[in-house]
């Protein structure tokens, strides 16, 4: 009886250390997937961390359906772009002055190497897109995401996201035009 | 610019630079506490089911607590001798009752089961159903001595007038003959019994 009992209390500190070493794994593989992605729609590294950390907690407690690797990613970075976005929206509808002022204010060096005008420009032009279309655009640009990448982690096809990119483009190049200082 | 628009030379050239300058700008790496900060929002969560299933655990205790002093108070208060017994009885149907009084009910015929509860009653109870009858002995002496006395006297025709007068009836009431009650005379037994 005492062995069975042992034997069974075994089985379970086993399992709980298998799941957060794989979760450790998991973590440490798409931490930077998840901040980058909070980053695309936020631009403030604080709330990008914020938003990328509630991201985890929530697949930390979902975890026992998602150990597959690929599934684990792909729902983490929708997870982290559904909450980024829901955050962004909230912040605009508050204080639309204010966050003009903070991101003003929170340039970083990436902003000044690509130049502060054409940053703002450019981050313009893709808030002004359809949250759909945005997404692609700021996938492609993490870790050179190509069009299969994006449909696995979009848990889209590949033609749907391939004709997302084309519209998303399009749009892009039609607010940058108007976007762009008259010479 | 409609969906099926070719996007110019230009446009193409304006994208490609834009996407080069957003790859730029997200390249950018998190802080260097942010996997710690991670983790220990995860340990936290970690904890919290624990916490939760103490309070839980609590819960249920202090309400089996409860619900076990009721049952002892309950048990107390109830009598030893209390038995509750389910008799099923027939259907009884009443019968139209007489011609009934103006503004009194129609009459009912019962036909829903009758089940009744009886409940064993105490012996007190018991005892107030058939009440045993005392009658002091010297008051049934003085009884017996009032109705002998009344047999030997010779009724009062006075009282019965008084009484028609009072009441007023018209005819009057007979007069009671006499009554021939003869004397009781003791006499000696008879020495060969009577033969």
């Amino acid at each position: 009886m005492n062995d069975w009992a042992g034997g069974l209390s075994g089985t379970f500190v086993t399992l709980d250390e298998d799941l957060e070493r794989e979760f450790e794994d998991r973590l440490r593989e798409s931490m930077t997937l998840a901040f980058r992605v909070a980053y695309g729609v936020l631009r403030q590294r604080q709330d990008a961390e914020d938003v990328a950390q509630e991201a985890f907690a929530k697949a930390y407690r979902s975890f026992g359906q998602l150990r597959d690797r690929d599934r684990f990613r792909a729902w983490l970075m929708r997870m982290t772009w559904r909450l980024a976005i829901d955050r962004w929206r909230s912040d605009r509808r508050r204080t639309a002055r204010e966050q003009v002022i903070e991101s003003a204010a929170a340039a970083t060096t990436e902003d000044v190497a690509v130049s502060r005008e054409r940053a703002e420009r450019l981050w313009q032009a893709i808030d002004a897109l359809p949250d759909k279309l945005r997404i692609v655009v700021v996938l492609g640009a993490i870790e050179g995401h190509d069009i299969r990448a994006m449909a696995r982690l979009l848990d889209l096809p590949e033609g749907t996201v391939k004709s997302r990119l084309y519209l998303a483009r399009k749009g892009l190049a039609e607010s940058l035009r108007c976007l762009a200082p008259s010479e | 610019m409609s969906r099926t628009e070719r996007m110019t030379e230009f446009d193409a050239r304006m994208v490609a630079a834009a996407e080069a300058d957003l790859q730029q700008l997200l390249s950018i790496q998190p802080s260097p506490e942010f996997a710690a900060r991670v983790r220990a929002n995860i340990h936290e969560n970690r904890e919290s089911p624990a916490k939760r299933w103490g309070w839980i655990g609590l819960a249920i205790a202090t309400a089996a607590a409860l619900v076990f002093a009721a049952i002892l108070r309950t048990d107390h208060t109830a009598p030893a001798t209390q038995k509750v017994e389910i008799v099923k009885q027939p259907d009884t149907p009443l019968r139209a009752a007489p011609p009934a009084e103006q503004g009194s009910l129609p009459p009912t015929t019962r036909t829903a089961r009758h089940v009744a509860i009886q409940k064993e009653t105490p012996r007190s109870a018991e005892a107030a159903a058939s009440p045993e009858i005392i009658i002091d002995p010297a008051m049934t002496e003085a009884i017996r001595r009032m109705a002998m006395s009344l047999r030997n006297a010779a009724p009062d025709v006075s009282v019965a007038e008084t009484l028609q007068a009072d009441v007023g009836h018209p005819e009057a009431l007979p007069a009671p003959d006499p009554l021939d009650v003869p004397e009781l005379v003791l006499k000696p037994a008879d020495q060969n019994g009577g033969s």
